[in-house]
């Protein structure tokens, strides 16, 4: 075949534009660390990739909705905690009430003691977490215990006024938890609470002890519904907890999917660029050293 | 005797094909030129006596060594390797618009729209996570809103390129044609014209990188350059061509051709054109549809939803319906039907009662008709809430003391007075969410009275279709373990609860529950309550008053601050498949179109590198042939200088033997 100057010179920038495109791209990979950087690098790992990425964005967002539950749950148990002490007390003034030893002044005492306390007790169930209160079911923004009181402000009757059901949210993919919680469940699921309260009181005053008797065995009722109540938050704040590493092993497991697909494995692209690199040089000292002898050498 | 004519021929004959040799070796870098060979032949001269000696020889021609089926093969792929390269650039223009995988993709964006949603679910009166997702809201629109702009840049600029491509093309034919004329003088003389020939062909190949081209050859040296038929040069006459727009593509057409177009199917004008026409406005299409079904889906929820403040006391549409096209080709999704329902809930706000009025909806109207009796249907079929009409505009304005929603899916308070016959009645309250598929009537009845949290009473609820047989009953018990407000379970996520007081044997209330308060989605059409407006890619924004006010952002299905069913229906929303007949969710859909980019431009990528390789292999075989070697030129000069040196021994003996003769004289 008939070779002219051009076609050595076309081959030569031809495949010095092949091995430069490739170095390019080595280049991008390396300065980027990723093996996809636009969806063209790799359509179906680019796809992958953009899939459990937002997979990993959700399951984020239900990682801070547990956090939010942690929240609520800490704040409420808590304040169910403060309740079952209040009602120790309450029942520590009650025994002692029920005892012969005492007068009925000494009784009124108590009863006034029992009052007190059971403002404390009215003010945790109408705890709020800043500014939505936890005990009212949905309707965060009403106090859930109304206070009824008579001419001289006494207590006759406590009502509650919230929501029998609460708001629930997405905690994982199919899990769902109550953000807040139905006071009435909590603190009178088999008992009456603020009744059994008040009727103490005004038995104390009447310092009558058969009914003083009677209403300990109703209040130790009331006190084990508030136990029940702690030890189910405390299992619920298990579980989303459990929950809450079984969302940090599936983000593990999509990240793991993600830096296979995306990220470039930078020592073997780093050696494939040197090797790029090395025989690109090679080419451009031939080309520069190693012209085509012509005629006109020797002429 | 002839002998100073032979040397003096033979003298002019070396030093042309030097300068030959030279020409060659100077052009040797020239695009498009073709080296030269002389056409050297003997001068016949006068007959001597028996004898035919010639005078010598002298250059007859100089034509250009060239291959013709090289030189075809080169324009063909000269045409289609320009095609690839226009949308190779193109597409990859277009994939750099949607930036993905990035964190600032629209994928990113809608998920994050998403995940903001169920975490306000988790706290749906919290004003910072209401700000947080109508600021994601935001980002998508905007989003959506720049890849449309992207969209209208890259056709804008495609228009642009393809009206210079038409120009150059136009100013190559003339040229082609000018040459033509030169060739054409020239060669009717008898001789060739190798470097207008070269020259001229070099302008056939820049053509044909910009539109496909067949050349004829013609007399002369001439050649007639046609486009798919029609003749851009003939002889020295070019037509030039003229860009026109028709039915929002782009063509091309012979000026003062009416409506004819040329059907361009190589080079780069054939790739913008492919782009603009077709690639281009699919994609685009792609995304609008994506953008509406998006609109569409989220506002079916937020319409029908409340905001924490409770119910409306005025609400305005934010969408004008001015003319009579109909309702379904409007583009907002609207279902057509003679039996599409709306639902208002007017709460008298004094006593908390919720009144359920259902309009009779015929949504295969044309728009402003259907306005019309919209606004008549209300007016006429709901006390206390006034339609009127701004400009197209559908707007509701409650009396004082009343409030009005689209939300709550049953009347809350079901039992009307009188419903309750015992002294001190109990008042029954529906709760929480219907999940039902279709509209159920459910007819409550007390088969035994008394007290209720003290007395044993049966309760019994059939339950039907709107004006339908009875389906199935249910039947529940209270007795003295019921809380006065306890929720009993019905079906459907409905609850009762009954709160302290008597009822009566025999005592009954009904109440309907909706599947879907607005079935034909005409909320979202007028603009009333929705999150998003605007149709397509382009138009997609926030509603302004929710922009304006992120406390309007509506969640629940009863006026409770902690209710977030809605934001669930929302969230929800990003798993529903909407797209691609029922098959791809938003995301799918995105990606798929993404995709569909990247691929498209790595398969025309590899046709385009294998167009680019058989190019370089095809211009080698031309150079092969026609192209200039440096080592063959200095060659013939030497052969050239051989034949001036014995042509100069030549005259230097014919000289000595005409002096011999002088000698004698």
């Amino acid at each position: 075949m008939r070779v002219t100057q051009n076609m050595l010179d076309r081959d030569l920038l031809y495949s010095l534009g092949r091995n430069l495109e490739r170095l390019s791209t080595l280049n991008e990979q390396l300065s980027t660390g990723q093996r996809i950087n636009t969806v063209s690098d790799d359509v179906i790992g680019a796809g992958q990739v953009m899939r459990l990425g937002r997979e990993n964005d959700r399951l984020d967002s239900y990682t801070a909705n547990i956090e939010s539950a942690h929240t609520m749950l800490a704040f409420a148990t808590d304040a169910i905690q403060r309740a079952s002490a209040t009602m120790a007390q309450i029942k520590t003034l009650a025994v002692q009430g029920a005892t012969e030893t005492y007068t009925s002044t000494e009784r009124q005492v108590m009863a006034d003691g029992v009052d007190n306390l059971l403002s404390t007790l009215i003010s945790l169930a109408n705890s709020d977490n800043s500014g939505a209160y936890v005990f009212a079911g949905e309707a965060t923004t009403v106090a859930p215990y109304a206070v009824t009181t008579d001419a001289s402000g006494n207590v006759v009757a406590v009502t509650y006024q919230g929501e029998r059901i609460s708001t629930e949210a997405a905690v994982g993919p199919r899990t769902t938890t109550e953000m807040n919680l139905v006071g009435e469940s909590v603190f009178q699921r088999t008992g009456h609470l603020f009744d059994t309260i008040v009727q103490l009181r005004d038995a104390l005053r009447a310092s009558d002890r058969d009914e003083i008797n009677r209403l300990i065995g109703e209040l130790d009722t009331s006190h084990t519904d508030i136990r029940q109540s702690l030890g189910r938050l405390g299992e619920r704040d298990n579980q989303l907890q459990v929950m809450e590493a079984t969302l940090e092993t599936f983000k593990g497991l999509n990240d793991e999917v993600i830096t296979n697909n995306q990220g470039a494995d930078v020592a073997e692209v780093a050696v494939q660029y040197n090797s790029m690199m090395a025989l690109l040089q090679m080419v451009m000292k031939v080309a520069a050293e190693a012209t085509k002898p012509s005629i006109i050498d020797y002429l | 005797m002839a002998g100073f004519t032979i040397g003096v021929n033979a003298l002019r004959t070396a030093t042309q094909l030097v300068d030959l040799a030279g020409d060659n070796i100077a052009n040797a870098n020239t695009p498009g030129y073709h080296v030269k060979r002389a056409d050297v032949e003997p001068v016949i001269g006068p007959q001597t006596g028996r004898s035919l000696i010639g005078l010598g020889s002298s250059v007859e021609d100089i034509t250009r060594v060239r291959n013709e089926l090289i030189e075809r093969a080169l324009l063909t792929h000269t045409q289609l390797k320009a095609t690839l390269d226009e949308e190779v650039a193109n597409l990859e223009h277009l994939e750099t618009l949607f930036s993905e995988p990035t964190d600032a993709g629209l994928d990113v964006r809608l998920g994050e729209f998403f995940d903001s949603l169920t975490q306000l679910a988790a706290n749906p009166d919290d004003p910072t996570l209401k700000e947080a997702v109508v600021q994601k809201a935001y980002a998508v629109a905007d989003t959506f809103n720049h890849l449309d702009e992207g969209f209208d840049n890259v056709l804008e600029d495609l228009r642009t390129a393809a009206a210079n491509v038409v120009e150059q093309i136009n100013a190559l034919t003339e040229r082609i044609a000018t040459l033509n004329a030169q060739i054409k003088l020239v060669e009717t003389g008898g001789v060739s014209a190798p470097d207008l020939e070269d020259m001229r062909d070099e302008l056939v190949r820049q053509l044909a990188e910009l539109v496909n081209v067949t050349v004829y050859q013609a007399d002369y040296g001439v050649v007639n350059v046609s486009c798919a038929g029609t003749l851009l040069v003939s002889e020295g006459q070019s037509s030039p061509l003229r860009i026109a727009e028709e039915d929002g593509k782009t063509y091309v057409a012979v000026v003062g051709s009416v409506g004819q177009r040329l059907p361009v199917r190589e080079g780069r004008l054939a790739g913008m054109l492919e782009m603009l026409n077709n690639e281009v406005p699919a994609y685009r299409a792609g995304l609008d549809e994506l953008a509406n079904a998006f609109r569409h889906a989220i506002n079916l929820v937020h319409t029908t939803a409340l905001p924490s403040a409770g119910r409306f006391h005025s609400l305005e549409g934010a969408n004008a319906l001015l003319t009579d096209d109909p309702l379904g080709s409007l583009g907002y999704g609207v279902i057509e039907g003679t039996d599409e329902r709306l639902v208002i809930n007017v709460e008298d706000e004094s006593t908390g009662d919720v009144t359920q009025y259902e309009l009779t909806l015929d949504t295969t109207q044309g728009g402003a008709t259907f306005l019309t009796s919209l606004r008549d249907a209300i007016n006429a079929g709901v006390p206390h809430v006034t339609a009127t009409i701004d400009d197209g505009k559908l707007d509701l304005q409650a009396e004082d003391g009343y409030a009005f929603g689209f939300a709550t899916q049953y009347d809350p308070d079901p039992a009307q007075p009188g419903d309750i016959s015992a002294v001190a009645p109990t008042s029954p309250a529906i709760l929480d969410a219907y999940t039902g598929a279709t509209d159920l009537v459910y007819e409550v009845t007390f088969l035994s009275g008394g007290e209720v949290g003290t007395d044993a009473i049966n309760i019994q609820i059939a339950v039907h279709e709107p004006g339908g047989p009875v389906l199935r009953t249910i039947t529940r018990q209270i007795d003295d373990t019921y809380d006065p407000g306890e929720t009993i379970q019905l079906e459907n996520g409905l609850k009762l609860t009954l709160s302290a007081g008597n009822v009566a044997a025999g005592d009954s209330f009904a109440f309907t529950a909706h599947a879907s308060m607005d079935t034909a989605g005409v909320l979202d059409l007028l603009g009333l309550n929705t999150l998003f407006d605007g149709l397509g890619a382009g138009e997609i924004a926030v509603s302004g008053r929710i922009y304006q006010d992120p406390s309007n952002l509506a969640g629940g299905l009863r006026p409770m601050s902690g209710d977030n069913h809605r934001f669930l229906d929302m969230a929800a929303v990003r798993s529903s498949t909407l797209l691609a007949s029922g098959t791809a969710t938003f995301a799918d859909f995105y990606r798929a179109e993404v995709s569909a980019i990247a691929t498209a431009r790595n398969t025309r990528t590899v046709a385009q590198q294998n167009q680019g390789q058989l190019l370089q292999d095809l211009e080698n075989r031309r150079d092969s042939v026609s192209g200039v070697s440096v080592d063959e030129e200095m060659v013939k000069i030497m052969e050239a200088q051989t034949l001036y040196k014995g042509a100069a021994k030549y005259i230097s003996a014919v000289n000595q033997l005409f002096s011999y003769l002088v000698d004698l004289v």
